[in-house]
């Protein structure tokens, strides 16, 4: 293949995830009026998001915090501003390493299980048997999914965030020898309420991308368990790019 | 493999995972001490895993050089009210972590998938137990190619990654905040020591996403929902060691420095 | 020779083979049948080394497995040819190079590799497919070639896992009457896996029957068709 056709190639593909969500999102949409989730299986959805995705979220906020905490006093053992470390690590933390880092893990963990979950309802025919007993699947499966994925996103990030603190002051403590009462004043005084909002909107937009992106994938599914494989890869690329994105276009705007 | 339910079956399944790949990167290194060289299955995967993934390693590299010199710059003409230092405060940040570390996390999600779909069709389909009967074993056959192909590819995408977010802060600091791209790109604050630290992150990526990745690919069981589950488990696996050897890392660095 | 002496298996705590012992001679066939889920394929993975015993020894010829490491196994495999139940070709694979892939792990010549396959591929009536996928091919083509790839390299020892499932009858007597020619061809020793009791009983010197897990009779040909409940396992009367 050419480096011409190859290019195009790329360029097809990309129109064609494009329109795939775009359709998507518009059924989609067309569910919310009037809202029609079912609740039953909502409440399913939230419960298993968030047991699925709650230790993973532990543990890399925790680690996130700490390697924010490390790279922050790198910069600031050199000029010698202990106390600005908590004003650093909150800033780095909460904008952006936090709900990046989360973003990605999540996307990992409940969104391809989500996509290779829905791709082998596809495959196994077991969609079209809903459609049969005249049960709408986007009702059904997909809007409580990104209701769950939406909602438990935005308050994960809000435990994270405190483990993330928990990692950063134990890290800062025993590497760099930062007094923890020097790292939360300086916390506290500097690392102000929009700093924080700023990282929960971007949760909350990367859950729903994640929602959308990975219930698009599933339903796409055609080919037997390679195309689960297959779909669970696109889902997470496409969930991946979507988080770039939107975190750029949100740290954007609110400034 | 069903999801445990209970926290003692979590800690069990946590460790089996431990044990197996453990016995996995054992074997590897004992092939890449002795094994065959297969050079085309190399290339092949050199290929799929690098070149494959250059455009969207660029994407999402690109976006995160922009938000990092958007943040940095915001700050910068807050606090100090200029943002001709731009480029000299994020590029350090971006060279030792974010390069290295978002690069592994987009390999993990794009290459671990990719590695434990195709080993975990194999598995449920037989076809593993079919090399063991004929002198290929997997460590050998399956995940030397790749872990030699990560090991040359991950270096070589965080190097394009922080290239691609050197450009897009770049243009960032041109377009929003006027910085002209000769200051933005006079820093000489970026240390031989920061390369160093973010080549070996790099390394230990390569390394490391390979094995975890072949790892939940050999252990599939079942049909579609198998592959389903070890890819799964591949993505959220890998890249938590990513950001665990990002901490380790960053901290020895730090100690030395 | 093939022996296997109290062999047992379970699967996280549920045992799924116990106490199973039974040998085969030297250039002997020995049919092994049981309804599904019995156990019949994990006794030839336990064979071949694929799935470690928990409990009892596993000779080929001289060769005790169990103290043997992978590696080790790696040589004992290479005496052993072996049809797997579903297939098992490598997709990404032509036939051809399917077929060639045990010779091609010995780092045999590419042209020694070559004209062996294409004799394996004149013995299975499919000269022509070399080129071809697997994915392009019928079961029954499939399963032939199956039973290429597993005696390419002439193995003393064949493993055959339901070599006719889902076959109509003339592909399924084409290939037991196959089978048989490749045995007798290296004068091997065989293990089948068949429901097809009516084809096994006259190739076979000896019939053993799983139940659950559990070897309810092994013993020659002959005293099979005798035995109640071989008989009515053949018969297909419930039990
Ligand atoms: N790797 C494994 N993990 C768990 N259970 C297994 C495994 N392999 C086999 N089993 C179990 O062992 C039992 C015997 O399986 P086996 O495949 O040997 O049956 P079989 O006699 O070959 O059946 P069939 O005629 O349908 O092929 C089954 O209950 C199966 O669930
Ligand atoms: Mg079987």
């Amino acid at each position: 293949m050419t480096a011409v056709a190859r290019l195009g190639g790329a360029v097809l593909d990309l129109c064609r995830v494009v329109g795939a969500l775009t359709l998507f999102c518009g059924s989609v949409l067309r569910a919310l009026i009037p809202p029609r989730a079912d609740r039953v299986e909502t409440w399913r959805a939230l419960h298993r998001v968030g047991v699925r995705s709650l230790p993973i979220v532990i543990v890399t906020a925790f680690f996130a915090g700490g390697i924010a905490a490390i790279q922050v006093s790198t910069y600031v053992t050199k000029f010698r501003a202990y106390e600005a470390v908590g004003w650093g690590f909150g800033f780095v933390t909460f904008r952006e390493l936090g709900p990046l880092l989360v973003g990605l893990m999540f996307s990992g963990r409940v969104g391809a299980h989500n996509t290779a979950e829905l791709g082998t309802m596809k495959v196994t025919e077991q969609i079209d048997a809903l459609r049969i007993l005249a049960i709408d699947p986007i009702h059904f499966l997909v809007l409580p999914r990104i209701i769950a994925m939406l909602v438990m996103m935005t308050l994960l990030n809000v435990i994270g965030d405190v483990f993330a603190l928990a990692g950063g002051m134990i890290t800062a403590y025993a590497m760099v020898g930062v007094d923890p009462y020097v790292f939360w004043n300086s916390f506290t005084e500097y690392v102000m309420l929009i700093d924080f909002v700023n990282g929960l909107i971007k949760a909350a937009a990367f859950g729903l991308a994640i929602g959308v992106v990975s219930c698009s994938f599933g339903l796409d599914v055609r080919g037997g368990a390679p195309g689960v494989g297959r779909a669970v890869n696109g889902g997470v690329v496409v969930s991946a790019v979507g988080i770039f994105v939107l975190d750029y276009l949100i740290t954007a705007v609110m400034q | 493999m069903a999801e445990p339910t209970t926290l003692a079956g979590f800690v069990a399944e946590i460790r089996a995972q431990v044990v197996d790949t453990a016995d996995v990167a054992r074997q590897s290194a004992w092939y890449l001490a002795r094994g065959r060289w297969d050079w085309p299955a190399i290339w092949a995967q050199a290929h799929e895993i690098g070149v494959r993934s250059v455009f969207f390693v660029i994407v999402c590299l690109g976006f995160l050089g922009a938000i990092i010199n958007l943040q940095a710059g915001f700050q910068a003409t807050r606090i100090i009210g200029d943002a001709s230092l731009i480029g000299a405060q994020s590029m350090p940040l971006v060279v030792r972590l974010l390069g290295p570390t978002l690069t592994g996390m987009m390999v993990a999600t794009r290459v671990g998938t990719g590695i434990a779909a195709e080993i975990g069709s194999m598995v449920v389909t037989e076809q593993v137990d079919a090399l063991r009967m004929n002198r290929a074993p997997p460590a050998e056959y399956l995940v030397k190619p790749r872990l030699v192909a990560c090991m040359i590819m991950v270096p070589a995408l965080t190097t394009i990654g922080i290239t691609a977010a050197f450009f897009a802060g770049m243009a960032v600091a041109a377009f929003a905040f006027g910085t002209n791209p000769g200051t933005y790109a006079d820093f000489d604050v970026v240390v031989g020591l920061d390369l160093v630290e973010g080549m070996v992150k790099a390394a230990a990526y390569g390394v490391a996403i390979p094995i975890i990745a072949s790892t939940a690919g050999l252990r599939a069981r079942g049909g579609s929902e198998g592959v389903g589950e070890a890819t799964t488990q591949a993505v959220v696996a890998s890249s938590l060691a990513v950001i665990v050897l990002d901490f380790a890392i960053s901290g020895v660095v730090f100690v030395l420095r | 020779m093939i022996r296997l002496e109290g062999v047992g298996k379970a699967f996280d705590g549920q045992p799924v083979l116990r106490d199973i012992s039974f040998t085969v001679p030297a250039g002997g066939t020995l049919g092994l049948i049981g309804a599904g889920g019995a156990g019949k394929s994990l006794v030839l993975k336990i064979l071949c080394g694929l799935v470690r015993p928990d409990a009892g020894r596993v000779w080929l010829d001289d060769t005790e497995l169990g103290p043997l490491s992978e590696r080790e196994l790696m040589d004992v495999r290479g005496r052993i040819g072996m049809i797997f139940q579903n297939y098992a070709l490598f997709d990404y694979l032509t036939v051809a190079e399917n077929i060639g892939f045990p010779l091609a792990r010995m780092q045999r010549p590419a042209d020694a590799i070559a004209a062996r396959v294409q004799t394996r591929l004149d013995q299975v009536h499919l000269p022509d497919i070399g080129p071809r996928y697997p994915r392009e091919l019928s079961g029954g083509m499939k399963k032939r070639v199956c039973l290429a790839r597993a005696t390419v390299h002439d193995p003393p020892i064949m493993l055959c896992d339901d070599p006719t499932a889902g076959l109509d009858p003339v592909t399924t007597n084409r290939i037991f009457r196959l089978l048989k020619d490749l045995q007798a061809q290296n004068d091997a020793t065989a293990i089948i896996v068949s429901h097809e009791t009516g084809y096994l009983r006259p190739i076979c010197d000896a019939i053993a029957l799983l139940d659950r897990g559990r070897l309810v009779f092994a013993g020659p040909t002959a005293e099979a068709v005798e035995h109640p409940e071989v008989r009515a396992f053949m018969e297909g009367e419930p039990p």
